[in-house]
């Protein structure tokens, strides 16, 4: 099976090339880049309907998490060289997960929906949209390639294959140095419960966050209760919003965020700030994120060809390359900042079943658990 | 004269009322009320094209309110109102006519100049909304400031004047679009004592010349006396008094309109003996008794109580013991006044206070015993107020 | 000439001429619409979970632990607010109209700077001044202190930010009271024998308590619905409010309308219940204070204590205007560890938010789009509301002012609620103009107090003698009150325009992708972006609404001064 997956993708990384090539003397043929690389020719003749609808429909709007503006446009811009699109007006809504489901519902309420391309990361609410027969069918001719999806249970046949995000602690040392905290060299999630790191914890609120309470229910699966325990005893404060953990242990208000992605890690690193991230050696839980097609979009062939585009190699690699932090669901797409990400195939997961493990019920329970402990409440 | 857009239309001709062409204003069982407050009881009158009429009470008696129901700017809660033979107002057949549509100029207590345009801009108002052509109003508007002598304010913002230019700017604002019937809220009283009577001799030369019909209202009766046609006394809203000027003077019919009036020496009495044609016999108490004309419309009756008005001037001051004072009864000058045109004088007579004028050439020493004396006529005697 | 009988009894007068009667009958219609039914259905939202009557989803709304600490902090929030700008504004506007207090000229229009500010950028400051740890003024005294002194994640914080920010309510309130206050009903107190301090305790704040009081409920009603604030300094620390517990209900999944209905209600009641106490306690006592005489009223020489007054003036604006100035700063940091560094000065937060996120430009142009031509509309709508009332005698004009005057009450969030229940199966859903109608409606109480006093300021002689001249109605109106207050409509349209820009509580529930506002993009910036970019962002907003507030100050001024 492996073999088969690297000769796809040798074959891409080829159409690839050959497409680069025929772009480079001024358009040899007018003919973009991926149907350069299509043999096929029923594939041919199918992707060749798709651009024609799509030049017709003149417009994609894609709303989304995880993926900062500033990181679409380039995603974009390389879809519309490679389908030939030149007049398509793309864009992008960066919005925060629960916000995404808010907005599109009430847009589905009101029958307005104006987003063709949906991509977030809230299973629960995807399997609800796919029961209310409100996701679009679609099997992408790519998603036999996103063999890590289905080995993490993240893919819905016939909708959707996911790519993963993970939350994983980040520290600042030189706040640890000021609460006298020194080389401290974390490699497991028990590193995170040390007394001595008593009130310079931040967690998100997995009271309130839906889909951050099955992160740390994650963890707690493996690492036993004792481990919550230990970590309702360094009284952590919460938060309800990554970007603000992100920002206090940047800025040293707190000396541990307990969940941040990569991205979070990448921005801190970035701006020269003594922050770093740790992989814990007993794993992470994958937080699916799946691009759907809403049923209601307003311009079906663009978004088909779309999804195609980023579930494909040269997609994947392009947003990759434009600063996508992702466990990829396909093998073999190279990180960009291997110091930050490990790869979709190093990464050690958690196992988790979103569709049992992560119901109203099991969160609900979690949570008593986790208030038991005595976090989230004043001291 | 008049545009035909300010002319009331056919449409009220219902309303046209052809035996009262003859009246430019007719005010009939006009009530208006404020919630409970009755400020207009049920009055009527009629003014007659070219003349005077002033509204004469004082503070709340319901003037002003009555002034405004003619103009059209209350509504009034029931009667009828007719201007120039047209029905501009009848509670019973539902009629109300706009007060822009009813052709009457007014004349505002505070003058209300609009500071936000020029004085040609506030006078030339009424004729630029009646559509008159920007030439013929300029002009018209120069004519009516050159007649209430303003002719070279024409272009000044209108924002400082001083209170007699104001007067006079919305005098001519009024008059401007040459209504039938103009009316005047206390015009004068704004103004400092000396204006105020060059004013009034202004306005009357300016009506004489004009010939509009003009309703006053004021509580100065001085201002009324000089210059109305007629007068109408109101108190609490309703009428005690219609007349001449020199009718209502001379024969006040209530105690209030003589008190009203000037009249300083009101004292209450009791009817002691009833003669013919309405003279009377009036018991002062501690034997004083005067002889009156009976004013009031009742009848009167031996023994009731009643009220006797006479003024001042009337009162003449004789020697103690002079037998020809018939009509008089004794008292002791208290106070000397020098007026300068005449003598003032309080005389005690017991619990009765009379105030009294005399000529200046000769004076009354103070404490002096004399005699007071009123002829008949000049004495009124009304029914007893309540 | 005769004289009338005097028969005064009442007649029957049909007199519904014109098209007044149906003009009022359109404006009833639609402030029932857009008043009323938004209200409605919130109600039958919080009894109606599923079918019927339901009391079971009330109960257990209101038997949650977490609901009912909200609404403690509800009122501890709304309470302390009042306090503090109950205080501060009484003070100011004391020592300013009736004090010899030195630099009165300058300080007077810096008090009302806040007023411009938006409250969420103000927090987003007192965040960068007083996080817990990383925060300047922490940092500051972290030396003298074994745990940081300050603690912006609070019910204080909150409160504090509330309350600076809402100080120039009762500033303004008060200082036109103590401006038109007959000043020898003071001399008179002073020539009984009474003090400087006895005379401004016992006559000066009693008459202006009319004045001081509504201010103060204005604060209290305002407080209590707040949502930015609380969703800034409070979410992080996890102090709930109602209002944040209300937005959390819409904002997850599967959305809570019940709930979220049932807390607006709740809301609704608890600032409507506080309104009405303030009418009773107002009844009859609304204009007694003001006479207009024309006397100047005297100051009060605070002889040694001139300065300190200086001092505790400029001390109130230090506190609104420095954390700006932190937030200056931070706002050219490429992160921000606690103190400004030279090392890391950078202009990428202000080109991230002008070129890159495109959300706040929408933010930016929406708000302008929306506080722009609903202004004017709702200058339009107020001002035909004013002038019906005050200058026509149309039969049921007077419920229109009070009928228009119910959102006084409403809480955005409520009012956002109550929209997007009753308007989310219609086309303007999702549209700015969803956004424009809540604004208009939740500020026309604002807009109608306002033209109604510019209305009543002008003498009814004026157009009553415009009405002689022949004009009509609306040619009178038209022609001679328009113009005599039109230089108060431009402040009147300032007012709402600024008051438009800052909104967010409405907005909140309202918004949808495209349409957001300013304080919508500055929220969602905050959810994503680092402080220098959210700092830059507040810095551009705040410097937009200051130079429109100048432009259009500068522009209608000559004007100003003719009247
Ligand atoms: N709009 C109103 N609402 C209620 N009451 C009114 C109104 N206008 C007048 N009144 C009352 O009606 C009565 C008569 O008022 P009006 O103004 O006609 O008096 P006036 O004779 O003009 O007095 P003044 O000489 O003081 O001008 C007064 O008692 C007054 O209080
Ligand atoms: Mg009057």
């Amino acid at each position: 099976m492996q073999g088969f997956h690297i000769a796809r993708t040798l074959l891409a990384m080829t159409a690839l090339a050959a497409a680069a090539w025929t772009t480079v003397p001024s358009a040899l043929a007018q003919q973009p880049p991926a149907l350069a690389a299509i043999t096929d020719s029923a594939e041919r003749a199918r992707v060749e309907a798709l651009i024609e609808g799509a030049k017709k429909e003149g417009a994609l709007s894609w709303i989304g998490v995880q993926i900062e503006p500033g990181h679409a446009e380039p995603i974009i811009a390389e879809f519309k060289r490679y389908y030939g699109l030149n007049d398509l007006k793309g864009e992008y809504t960066y919005a925060a997960t629960g916000a995404i489901v808010t907005r599109v519902e009430q847009l589905l309420k009101a029958k307005r929906n104006n987003f063709d391309i949906v991509w977030n990361a809230s299973w629960a609410w995807y399997k609800d949209l796919l029961k209310r027969g409100e996701i679009m069918q679609y099997e992408s001719p790519h998603y036999a390639a996103y063999t890590l999806s289905d080995k993490h249970g993240m893919s819905q046949k016939g909708y959707w294959v996911a790519d993963a995000y993970a939350f994983a602690p980040v520290y600042n040392t030189v706040a640890l140095e000021k609460h006298g905290i020194k080389n401290f060299n974390p490699t497991s999630w028990k590193d995170f419960v040390d007394p001595r790191l008593t009130g310079q914890v931040a967690l998100i609120d997995v009271l309130i966050s839906t889909s951050a309470a099955p992160v740390l229910d994650g963890v707690v699966k493996v690492m036993g209760n004792d481990w919550l325990t230990a970590l309702g005893k360094v009284k952590p404060t919460l938060h309800s919003k990554a970007a603000q953990g992100r920002d206090w242990v940047g800025s040293g208000e707190f000396a541990v965020a307990m969940f941040n992605s990569p991205k979070d890690a990448l921005s801190l690193q970035q701006r020269n700030l003594p922050t770093k991230q740790v992989f814990p050696k007993e794993g992470v839980v994958l937080i699916p994120f799946a691009p759907i097609i809403p049923k209601s979009a307003p311009h079906p062939n663009t978004a088909k060809l779309f999804v195609d585009f980023v579930r494909s190699a040269y997609g994947t690699q392009a947003m990759m390359n434009a600063g996508s932090l992702l466990f990829f669901g396909r093998p073999g797409v190279k990180p960009k900042y291997p110091d930050v990400l490990p790869s979709s195939e190093e990464v050690k997961a958690i196992p988790f079943n979103w569709d049992t493990e992560a119901t109203n019920a099991t969160i609900k329970k979690f949570r008593d658990r986790v208030r038991a402990v005595g976090i989230g409440s004043k001291s | 004269m008049h545009d035909a857009r300010r002319t009331i239309p056919d449409a009220s001709s219902q309303g046209v009322d052809v035996s009262n062409r003859s009246v430019a204003v007719k005010v009939e069982r006009l009530v208006m009320s404020f919630g409970t407050v009755h400020a207009v009881g049920g009055i009527g009158f009629d003014v007659v094209p070219g003349s005077t009429v002033t509204l004469l009470g004082p503070s709340g008696c319901g003037k002003t309110t009555t002034l405004r129901c003619i103009a059209g700017l209350e509504m009034p809660t029931a009667g009828r109102i007719t201007v120039g033979g047209h029905v501009v107002f009848d509670g019973e057949n539902g009629i109300f006519i706009e007060p822009e549509r009813r052709n009457i100029g007014m004349v505002f207590q505070s003058y209300a100049i609009w500071p936000h345009m020029t004085v040609g801009g506030n006078v030339g108002f009424p004729l630029a909304i009646s559509g008159v052509p920007k030439r013929q109003a300029e002009e018209r508007t120069r004519a009516v400031l050159d007649l209430v002598g303003l002719g070279e304010l024409q272009g000044r913002s209108a924002a400082d004047l001083s209170g007699g230019q104001q007067q006079r700017v919305a005098l001519a604002r009024a008059l401007v679009h040459e209504p039938r019937v103009v009316l005047f809220d206390e015009p004068l009283s704004n103004l400092d004592a000396n204006l105020r009577e060059r004013m009034r001799t202004e306005l009357q030369l300016l009506q004489s010349r004009l010939g509009f019909t003009a309703i006053f209202v004021t509580h100065d009766q001085e201002e009324a006396l000089s210059l109305s046609d007629h007068i109408v006394i109101m108190n609490k809203g309703l009428i005690e008094q219609t007349g001449t000027p020199q009718d209502i003077f001379k024969n006040p019919e209530t105690a209030f309109t003589a008190r009203f009036l000037g009249y300083s020496n009101v004292f209450p009495g009791r009817l002691a003996a009833i003669g013919d044609a309405g003279s009377v016999a009036v018991d002062l108490g501690e034997g004083r008794r005067l002889s009156a004309r009976w004013r009031s419309r009742s009848p009167p009756r031996q023994g009731a109580d009643c009220t006797i008005a006479f003024r001042a001037d009337r009162v003449a001051l004789m020697p103690a013991n002079d037998p020809a004072g018939g009509n008089a009864f004794p008292g002791v000058v208290e106070t000397v006044a020098f007026l300068g045109t005449c003598f003032d004088y309080t005389i005690t007579s017991g619990a009765v206070q009379v105030q009294a004028e005399g000529p200046v050439d000769h004076p009354v020493a103070r404490g002096q015993a004399v005699s007071v004396a009123i002829a008949p006529e000049h004495c009124h005697a009304f029914a007893a107020e309540d | 000439m005769t004289l009338a009988q005097t028969v005064a009894h009442p007649l029957r007068i049909p007199l519904l001429r014109g098209h007044g009667f149906l003009i009022v009958a359109i404006i009833y219609a639609g402030l029932a619409v857009s008043v009323i039914y938004p209200l409605l259905a919130v109600f039958v939202q919080a009894f109606s979970e599923g079918a019927g009557l339901s009391i079971e989803k009330i109960q257990e709304v209101f038997t949650t632990p977490n609901i009912i600490e909200a609404v403690f902090n509800t009122l501890i929030i709304s309470v302390l607010t009042v306090v503090m700008a109950g205080t501060i504004g009484v003070m100011l506007a004391w020592l300013v109209a009736r004090s010899n207090m030195p630099l009165k000229r300058i300080l007077d229009p810096l008090n009302m700077v806040p007023f411009y500010l938006s409250s969420v950028v103000g927090a987003l400051s007192w965040q960068v001044i007083a996080a817990p740890r990383a925060g300047l003024l922490n940092s500051l005294f972290a030396p003298f202190f074994d745990t940081p002194p300050f603690n912006v994640y609070s019910v204080g914080g909150i409160a504090l930010v509330l309350g600076l920010f809402y100080t120039p309510y009762v500033y303004l309130f008060t200082l036109g009271s103590l401006q038109s206050m007959d000043a020898s009903l003071e001399d008179s107190a002073r020539m009984s024998g009474a003090s400087k301090l006895q005379t401004a305790i016992r006559i000066t704040l009693p008459l202006s308590a009319p004045a001081i009081l509504s201010a103060c409920i204005l604060v209290f009603v305002t407080a209590a619905g707040i949502f930015g604030v609380p969703l800034v300094l409070g979410v992080p620390g996890s102090v709930h409010t109602l209002s944040t517990l209300i937005y959390r209900a819409i904002n997850e999944y599967p959305a809570d309308f019940a709930t979220a209905a049932i807390l607006s209600s709740a809301l609704f009641l608890f600032t409507a219940i506080f309104t009405v106490v303030q009418i009773m306690i107002l009844r009859g006592r609304r204009f007694t204070t003001v006479t207009g005489k024309g006397y100047r009223p005297r100051q009060v020489d605070l002889g040694r204590w001139r300065w300190p007054a200086v001092g505790v003036n400029t001390l109130y604006l230090l506190f609104v205007i420095g954390p700006f100035i932190a937030l200056l700063l931070v706002s050219f940091q490429d992160a921000w560890t606690g103190a400004f560094d030279w090392a890391r000065l950078t202009l990428a937060n202000y080109h991230k938010v002008i070129f890159v996120d495109a959300i706040a430009k929408r933010g930016l142009i929406n708000s302008l789009f929306i506080s722009t031509i609903g202004a004017t509309i709702a200058v339009a709508v107020c001002m035909l509301l004013a002038l019906v009332v005050h200058r026509t005698r149309l039969p049921g004009r007077e419920g229109l002012s009070h009928l228009a005057m119910v959102p006084v009450t409403v809480p955005g969030i409520v009012l956002g609620l109550g929209f997007l229940i009753a308007l989310i199966t219609t086309p303007i859903y999702g549209t700015l103009w969803i956004i424009m109608i809540a604004y208009i409606v939740h500020y026309l109480p604002t807009g109608l107090r306002n033209s109604e006093s510019l209305v009543q300021s002008v003498s009814r002689e004026l157009d009553e003698s415009a009405r002689m001249s022949g004009a009509t109605w609306r040619g009178a109106m038209w022609r001679i009150v328009v113009p005599l207050v039109a230089p108060g409509m431009v402040s009147m349209w300032l007012l709402l325009f600024v008051t438009y820009i800052r909104e967010v509580s409405s907005s909140m529930m309202l918004f949808t992708f495209g349409t957001e506002t300013i304080s919508i993009a500055l929220i969602q910036i905050m959810e994503y972006e680092p402080y220098g970019v959210s700092g830059a962002f507040g810095v551009l907003q705040t410097v937009l609404v200051l130079a429109c507030v100048a432009f259009i100050r500068q522009v209608s001024s000559p004007r100003q001064s003719n009247a």
